[in-house]
């Protein structure tokens, strides 16, 4: 499993990429790989707030949904428009072109998150 | 026990591996105040032929030969025998719909056959391989229109069926949806009262024909919701739909109806077919099970259940229904209704409903104690104003060989008459000579 050192992660199985005041949110590559191929993705309205552990969109897979809960909180930035037609970004490149969501942030409340470290300890 | 074919010897076994003598100590555990401890009531036991009589002598006291004029959802239209014929073959004569794809093609294909002309009926993209009853589509769509708009109040117009609205109420009761009552005017929906709602709204619905049998215009009802993100929801009689604008056309979202004219037996009032079809950006919020076609591995064409993760063995407690299944039966009934009236076949049978009760409207106005209420914006059903008592009016008419509906609401001194293709001229001329009759 790929697990970038540069990330933060949460035990929902998402990392975050923190930049200044910008979140960017993915799914790991664990979390694809247990999903199988993903479908379909359901994002929120850009512009809507995000509570901590509060759902803010589904990952669809062939044979399963997940929820994508906000690791962070926050007001929805951007989303990635791309996935609409290409899902298969998730599973194919779950770090890169496969990001789901870009949230603006307020305070740094990152402390509840895990280290590369710590996420690897929880998958294994 | 006589329905179990098991042997005195196989019950002993039974009994032993649940460590009980006799099949009354299974049921000790439940208490005895429950227990009913009387006879039935049901008479005593007969044989074959002597049960036969007795059902006879009930069944004798029908009044199978009346002439039905019943409507308020449900109506007494012409029902071709192939439909019974093929409905009843024992491939498709089941208790349960199977859906697995390896072994339920012939299924799955006539759900997608209905789907598929539900669609070029509604003018919608996407229909569902049917719900329970047109009352609890409504419910569903309202569901799907409040989840997909995030938010919660509903608009329902007071010239709904009367049970679709009890139905929508008991089914929202727990969803924390807030259902509003459009007034009405004239025997249609006021829809000037929308206007303050615009906002904060997530649905209106609308039926055509409505409750009292009127055309309502769901393109009037689009047109009041164009500054609001609210869903249109058509609600209305498929038959109808052969000859009026289509509620995709008419700009609705979501259309709902009840496909008991198509096909299906009127019963006792069921069961009956719930229609759902929507537009395709409402696809993953659709309640219900989808039918679609595919490819196998060799190419060839086939048939599958699709979209399952919006159900609630997959999306659990997120589940777009809590409904997931169909009235597989009555769908191909529909399907084959469909089939067999065809394109010309359908408006024809609304052509003989409209032409019909157009005559018996005309003849009852003519009438010196009868009027009708709200004009001729109507293709099969009317309501008739009398200054005689109804109820007492209703009884006679049943009493003659003649059922028709009595309205029981605030509207007094009315009743409702259907018309459909079944009924002859000789049978309207001497329904309207019981009319003038009572005095």
């Amino acid at each position: 499993m790929i697990i970038p050192a540069n990330l933060y992660y949460t035990k929902d199985h998402e990392w975050v990429n923190v930049n200044n005041n910008i979140a960017t949110i993915g799914i790991t590559h664990y979390a694809q790989n247990e999903l199988g191929d993903i479908i379909f993705i359901e994002f929120p309205d850009i512009g809507s707030d995000c509570i901590i552990g509060e759902t803010i969109g589904t990952i669809e897979a062939v044979k399963t949904v997940a929820d994508l809960y906000s690791p962070i909180k926050g007001k929805v930035k951007e989303i990635n428009n791309k996935l609409e037609n290409t899902p298969e970004y998730i599973n194919k490149d779950p770090y890169g072109r496969g990001w789901i969501i870009k949230l603006n942030f307020f305070n740094q409340e990152l402390a509840d998150l895990l280290t590369p470290a710590q996420y690897e300890k929880l998958i294994k | 026990m006589h329905y179990i074919p098991n042997t005195v010897k196989e019950e002993k076994e039974l009994l032993s591996a649940c460590e009980a003598d006799k099949f009354s100590d299974l049921v000790k555990i439940i208490p005895s105040e429950i227990k009913l401890d009387e006879d039935l009531g049901i008479g005593i036991p007969l044989s074959e032929l002597d049960i036969e009589k007795e059902l006879k002598n009930l069944s004798d006291q029908n009044k199978a030969s009346s002439i039905s004029f019943l409507g308020g959802g449900i109506y007494d239209h012409f029902i071709p025998r192939a439909i019974d014929f093929v409905s009843c073959r024992s491939e498709f004569y089941t208790a349960y719909t199977p859906y697995q794809a390896e072994v339920s093609q012939g299924t799955l294909q006539y759900l997608y056959e209905y789907q598929s002309m539900i669609c070029e009926l509604s003018g919608m993209e996407i229909a569902n391989a049917s719900l329970y009853d047109g009352a609890s589509a409504v419910a569903e769509a309202c569901i799907l229109s409040c989840s997909f708009t995030k938010k919660n109040t509903v608009l329902y117009s007071s010239t709904l069926s009367k049970h679709f609205i009890e139905v929508l109420k008991t089914c929202l009761s727990g969803q924390k949806i807030e259902l509003i009552k459009i007034p009405q005017k004239n025997g249609v929906t006021d829809l000037y009262f929308v206007e303050k709602y615009q906002k904060e709204l997530s649905s209106i619905i609308i039926q055509s024909p409505n409750r009292y049998g009127i055309i309502e215009s769901w393109k009037k009802a689009k047109y009041f919701l164009q500054n609001s993100s609210a869903l249109l929801i058509a609600a209305g009689d498929p038959m109808s739909l052969s000859i009026l604008k289509s509620p995709a056309k008419c700009g609705a979202d979501i259309y709902v109806g009840e496909g008991q004219t198509l096909g299906n037996p009127m019963n006792f009032g069921g069961p009956l077919l719930g229609i759902i079809a929507v537009k395709e950006k409402y696809k993953r919020r659709i309640p219900g099970r989808l039918v679609g076609k595919t490819i196998d591995q060799n190419g060839q064409e086939g048939f599958v259940l699709t979209l399952q993760t919006r159900e609630q063995h997959i999306r659990r407690d997120k589940a777009t229904s809590n409904i997931c299944t169909n009235q597989g039966l009555l769908a191909l009934r529909a399907t084959l209704y469909l089939s067999l009236m065809g394109k010309n076949g359908l408006p024809y049978v609304s052509q003989l409903c409209y032409q019909k009760s157009q005559y018996a409207a005309q003849e009852i106005n003519k009438l010196s104690y009868y009027s009708i209420k709200y004009g001729n914006q109507f293709i099969k059903e009317f309501v008739v104003e009398t200054k005689h008592n109804v109820n007492d009016l209703t009884q006679y008419c049943s009493d003659n060989g003649f059922l028709v509906q009595n309205i029981h609401e605030s509207i007094s001194n009315c009743f409702q008459i259907a018309v459909t293709e079944k009924r002859t001229k000789i049978e309207i001329d001497s329904f309207i000579r019981c009319l003038n009759d009572y005095k």
